[in-house]
């Protein structure tokens, strides 16, 4: 059986996984040549050029992928927890002897070559993930579990984020999408939609409107779901009352009293004298209700806090640009400026191979990484950027199904992990380059230039290839 | 109970899936629908924006142009050269510390100037001080430059190393210090980038050698710097053009070789010599030398003092008399024989004033008054336009003595006939004799050499032209015509006596010292004192010497003025004898050189090939074209050709180029042979001028890039 087995793991590979990955690393290929070609240097293996350089991590990513294919696969359950840990070391380490470049002390710098390994930290926290999730009878609404699955994604997000990289950070956020399969309930991702939707209001309109609104909802809400109108009414009128009566303090006493002040303040009389109420009544939808708005209020200051006084400056830059809030052309917004301008230049069929002009030359920094996508908008046009979009949600959605089918708990919650980090990037990556989201450093997996960034992504998925082909059996 | 539960959890875990990849799905479909809203709807909004935010400009001017001398040999050409700085504020604080050892080694190694512990000093303190900005090296030629990006920390280049480029033109005189006064200076302005020419031929075609710029548009990135909108609002600017100057390099440096014989033997403050052709106006040679500012004794000249020959007017002495005595016979005031009574005693009083003569001469003719030049002899003539000094200031302005010779320089001196124009009959006095003998009047002397052509040109005064033609692209565009540029000055009759009397000042007269043999000259000499540079009063112990004059006598070809100044020499401070003798080689070189004047010399017959044998392509067949040389036209795709004899034309030939070897560079001009050079990565070095007679790396030799190859050039 066995020896039939591995006579036979040709057939047992997911080959299309296999192809749409080669097509991807190609298609970046081609796309890094274009953005960095010259007429100087036409030659395409020199290595003193970048595509050059991306052919060697190519070539040598594919013996990658055959040596994955050849290994154990117990020996990738088994060493799990060691790879984790490894990982981290290699993460504490960097922040000691790393290199600093663009501001983050991410880098190991061997002769030449750099190397990143908190590209290599997914691939860790993915099979840890695997490996603590995918034992027997394990539930994730327990509190234990909770807490050493936050300790699993915190503790490289919290290195990542102290090395100054905060793209490759808020990437672990991608593993929420693993622990939501897992059981973790459906409020949990309402819950962040809801974080972010207030986040996007809060740009726009002052906290104290904000906090009105979410009050004033709240109480609908009650009113509507209880038919207790009278009570909704009663609440209101003593808010209101509340408002007149610091108007009044106001006008005798000749201060001016902040607006925002009022309202926190009627709110809160409010909140109290529903929590009141539904702790003597024993109203446990009024407790939670008022639990909610206190907690979004909590979360709208504090939002408001992080905005204006922990992100940095260029992190605020990003998210005004996005949102027309502030024009920075020669600075924060240089590069989603010419990535809009670049991608619309490109038309439906684009302008051809090497004939894009906005994206030549090597003046913007990420060009041929982070902003790889507007090279492809512009030469490839509509068609070829769609083709891209196509070809990774079918990926996704390939890695996805394949997750479905396994036999082990291992296997399939590492599968997740694999789609949701390619999601991720894919989907943060090109959003922001077409000004649907603020410009996160992250590259667009199997296309960016980078040896780091291509050889982690290429383990991270054949790892879950390799899985599938002995899917039968159990681990 | 548990088949309900597992219902439930697959149910559970049915919907979450769905929910993901309907998520999934929608975020495609954002994508999507961005992407094609951009394409579409956003597509001219967006080109537009381009528009708006490519609002920098920047302007990109052409290599400047060469200036050539007739022919062909180049005097001043440009070649890109590059200054690097740094910004030791770029690079973060780690790689700062970490390399900057190691990059002041490379630049001490570079330069050899500091040593590596005074760089690593100076880059430090630099950053601490937050400075954002080091000097790493000047005008450096490409391969250079490529070098020194190579260095540590520089090598991240300019958004991450803080390295800073910038492309500049730098001159190269082929001509070495020879007519630089005449070319004119150029200072390279590094904050806007362009070359300021303050004088000479430079300052005069300054908008021709430069071009017009192309204006791009872009974005000036502070982090990046400037980034091309590369659309298609680009504004091209016209190309720059070369001048072909009619100045002859081999003439100039005769020249300039004597007359700084002549400065130093005589202990003179300056001097200036102007070769002319007579029929043209065509300047041949320029050469202005003065003593090297501060001390007055020294022996050192150089051409970087001052224009002399055209910047600066001053009393001519006698070669003036020519003009009075033209004017005299024009109005019929006296005739070539008519014999004047000077006295005998040397001296004789004119209105209220004695003029005085070196020899007292009794009785002279109107000739021998020009031929042994006598002020009281002129002093007598002039006194026949006592009764009419207009009439004579009319002649004067006639003879172009009133205005500018408009010579294409910017600095041309205007002649002074203010106290001229001041005479009436009623208040005729000493000034208006002393005028007859070029006191009391100012010209500068290209002026007075200008109208001693007229003279050897039949009366046809045509304007001294430094430049012959420009050329875009080896074309040759915008010759000049001098005929356009001429009148007459006088009827040729009465220049009939006045020319055989300049004949006579040569061979019976002031000047018979320098009678040449095979050929006559005809010319006056002309001494005054010195003129002190605080303009206050005459120096009675310095003399000014000139003489000016054409040859060949009989049919005129070239006219030319010498003229030494602030001359200490007791004894010889004559225009016959010091200024004279001068013009006198130049004659006899020209003479001997030119078979045309020289029917006596076999004429040159064994080439027909131009100076330059090898060079540029567009560039040889231009000069081909120009001097009428048939080219035996092979179609050959290469761009640098060398030149071969056949029977009656020219073959072009491929000039055979390996990226390893050494190229065949003899014979081709400085410029060609540097930018050939240069642009295969070796390093050059240049000697003399002209062209390119030795190569110090043997042709068809291996030679690595960055060998560097000395040229030398004759």
């Amino acid at each position: 059986m066995e020896r039939t087995n591995e006579k036979l793991i040709g057939n047992r590979i997911d080959w299309l996984s296999v192809i749409t990955w080669l097509a991807l690393v190609l298609f970046g290929w081609i796309n890094i040549y274009s953005s960095v070609f010259s007429e100087e240097h036409s030659s395409i293996f020199s290595l003193s050029q970048r595509y050059g350089k991306q052919m060697l991590w190519i070539v040598i990513a594919i013996v990658i992928l055959i040596t994955i294919l050849f290994l154990d696969t117990q020996v990738i359950s088994v060493f799990s927890f060691p790879i984790y840990g490894l990982v981290m070391l290699l993460l504490v380490a960097v922040l000691l002897f790393g290199e600093v470049v663009n501001g983050s002390r991410s880098w190991f710098a061997i002769g030449n070559f750099q190397f990143q390994p908190a590209e290599f930290a997914k691939f860790a926290v993915a099979l840890a993930l695997a490996k603590f999730m995918g034992r027997e009878g394990f539930k994730i609404m327990n509190f234990k579990n909770l807490t050493i699955i936050s300790a699993l994604l915190g503790l490289p997000f919290l290195l990542i984020m102290l090395q100054g990289d905060t793209g490759s950070a808020i990437v672990f956020a991608a593993f929420l999408i693993v622990l939501f399969r897992e059981g973790l309930p459906v409020f949990v991702p309402l819950l962040i939609l809801f974080a972010v939707l207030i986040f996007i209001v809060s740009l726009f309109l002052p906290l104290s409107v904000i906090s009105v609104i979410l009050s004033l909802s709240f109480i609908g809400y009650y009113a509507l779901t209880k038919r207790d109108y009278s009570y909704s009414i009663k609440i209101l009128g003593i808010q209101i009352g509340a408002i007149l009566v610091g108007l009044l303090f106001e006008v005798l006493t000749f201060k001016t009293i902040p607006i925002h002040l009022v309202l926190t303040a009627s709110i809160t009389v409010g909140a109290i004298l529903m929590l009141i109420k539904g702790i003597k009544n024993r109203h446990g939808i009024l407790v939670q209700l008022v639990v909610i708005l206190i907690g979004s209020l909590i979360y709208l200051y504090s939002v408001d806090f992080i905005y204006h006084d922990v992100l940095k400056d260029h992190q605020r830059t990003r998210i005004n640009i996005l949102f027309n809030l502030e024009e920075d052309n020669k600075g924060a917004g240089y590069n989603m400026n010419q990535s809009l301008i670049a991608i619309g230049s490109g038309g439906l069929s684009g302008k051809g191979f090497l004939k894009g002009t906005q994206t030549k030359g090597d003046f913007v920094p990420e060009q041929d990484t982070d902003f790889i996508f507007c090279t492809v908008g512009e030469e490839w046009g509509f068609w070829g950027s769609t083709a891209v979009v196509i070809i990774f949600t079918f990926l996704i959605i390939r890695i996805l199904w394949l997750a479905e089918r396994q036999h082990s708990a291992f296997s399939r919650i590492y599968g997740y992990a694999v789609a949701s980090v390619i999601f991720f990037h894919f989907a943060v990556n090109i959003a922001m380059t077409i000004k649907l989201a603020p410009v996160i450093g992250i590259p667009l997996p199997f296309f960016s230039y980078g040896g780091s960034s291509l050889w982690a992504f290429t383990i991270l998925l054949v790892t879950f290839i390799k899985l599938d082909t002995e899917r039968h059996l159990p681990l | 109970m548990r088949r309900k539960q597992t219902n439930s959890k697959r149910d559970n875990i049915l919907f979450s899936t769905s929910l993901m990849i309907g998520f999934l799905g929608a975020f495609a479909f954002a994508i999507f629908v961005r992407i094609g809203y951009i394409f579409t709807y956003r597509k001219d909004y967006l080109e537009k924006r381009r528009v708006v935010i490519n609002a920098d400009k920047k302007e990109e001017l052409p290599l400047r142009g060469s200036i050539y001398d007739e022919n062909g040999n180049t005097l001043v050409a440009y070649i890109a050269h590059f200054d690097v700085d740094f910004d030791p504020m770029v690079s973060d604080r780690d790689s700062f510390y970490k390399h900057v050892d190691s990059l002041a080694f490379k630049i001490s190694k570079f330069k050899k100037d500091k040593t590596p512990k005074e760089y690593r000093d100076l880059l430090v303190s630099k950053r601490e001080n937050k400075k954002r900005y080091v000097e790493i090296a000047r005008n450096l030629t490409f391969q250079q430059m490529q070098e020194v990006k190579k260095f540590p920390i520089l090598k991240y280049g300019k958004s991450k190393g803080g390295l800073i480029v910038n492309k500049k033109n730098l001159n190269v005189h082929t001509a070495d210090t020879l007519m630089r006064m005449t070319l004119g200076k150029t200072i390279y302005d590094n904050a806007e980038n362009v070359v300021r020419p303050t004088t000479g031929l430079e300052a005069k075609y300054h908008t021709e050698l430069q071009g017009t710029p192309t204006i791009r548009y872009g974005l000036q990135v502070p982090s990046i710097g400037f980034i091309d909108s590369q659309g298609e609002d680009i504004v091209k600017g016209s190309p720059s053009l070369d001048i072909v100057s009619s100045l002859n390099v081999d003439l100039q440096y005769f020249a300039h070789k004597k007359l700084l014989e002549t400065l130093k033997k005589h202990k003179a403050k300056y001097g200036t010599v102007v070769v002319m052709e007579v029929e043209t106006g065509f300047i041949k040679a320029m050469v202005n030398l003065g003593r090297v500012s501060g001390d007055t004794t020294s022996q050192n000249y150089n051409e970087w003092q001052y224009n002399y020959a055209v910047g600066i007017r001053r009393t001519p002495g006698s070669t003036f008399k020519t003009a009075v005595i033209l004017a005299a016979l024009e109005d019929k005031k006296t005739f070539p024989d008519e014999v004047f009574n000077l006295g005998g005693k040397g001296q004789k009083k004119f209105a209220n004033g004695y003029i005085r003569d070196d020899y007292p001469y009794d009785k002279l003719t109107t000739r021998q008054i020009l031929e042994y030049s006598s002020n009281i002899g002129t002093s007598s003539i002039i006194h026949r336009y006592a009764d009419s000094p207009q009439k004579l200031l009319q002649r004067l302005n006639e003879y172009g003595f009133g205005d500018v010779s408009g010579i294409d320089l910017n600095s041309e001196a205007e002649p002074d006939l203010n106290v001229a124009q001041t005479f009436t009959p009623r208040n005729i006095n000493i000034e208006f004799y002393r005028m007859s003998f070029g006191y009391v009047i100012q010209v500068a002397p290209i002026q007075m050499l200008t109208f001693y052509n007229a003279i050897a040109n039949k009366g046809l005064r045509v304007e001294p032209r430094l430049v012959k033609a420009k050329m875009r692209n080896g074309i040759l565009t915008d010759e000049w015509d001098w005929r356009k540029h001429s009148h007459r000055i006088c009827d040729n009759k009465n220049l009939v006596p006045i020319r055989q009397m300049l004949e006579g000042v040569v061979l019976r007269g002031t000047a018979r010292n320098l009678k040449p043999q095979g050929y006559t000259i005809a010319g006056k000499s002309g001494t005054t004192w010195h003129y002190e540079d605080n303009g206050s009063a005459y120096s009675k112990k310095k003399f000014d010497a000139s003489f000016v004059g054409y040859f060949p006598a009989d049919n005129p070809k070239y006219s030319c003025i010498v003229l030494v100044a602030g001359i200490s020499d007791e004894n010889e401070h004559y225009g016959a004898t010091v200024a004279a003798p001068v013009l006198r080689d130049i004659a006899d070189k020209l003479f001997y050189e030119d078979s045309e004047l020289n029917r006596y010399q076999p004429k040159n017959q064994n080439s027909a090939l131009p100076d330059v044998k090898n060079g540029y392509r567009g560039d040889i067949a231009n000069v081909l074209k120009a001097i009428g040389v048939g080219i035996s036209a092979k179609r050959i795709a290469t761009d640098w050709v060398y030149l071969s004899e056949s029977k009656k034309a020219v073959a072009m030939n491929k000039l055979t180029l390996n990226d390893k070897s050494m190229p065949n560079i003899i014979g081709m001009s400085a410029k060609d042979a540097v930018f050939l050079l240069e642009s295969r990565g070796y390093v050059v070095k240049l000697s003399g001028r002209g062209k390119v007679v030795k190569q110090s790396v043997v042709a068809g030799e291996k030679t690595p890039k960055g060998t560097s190859v000395t040229l030398t050039l004759s």
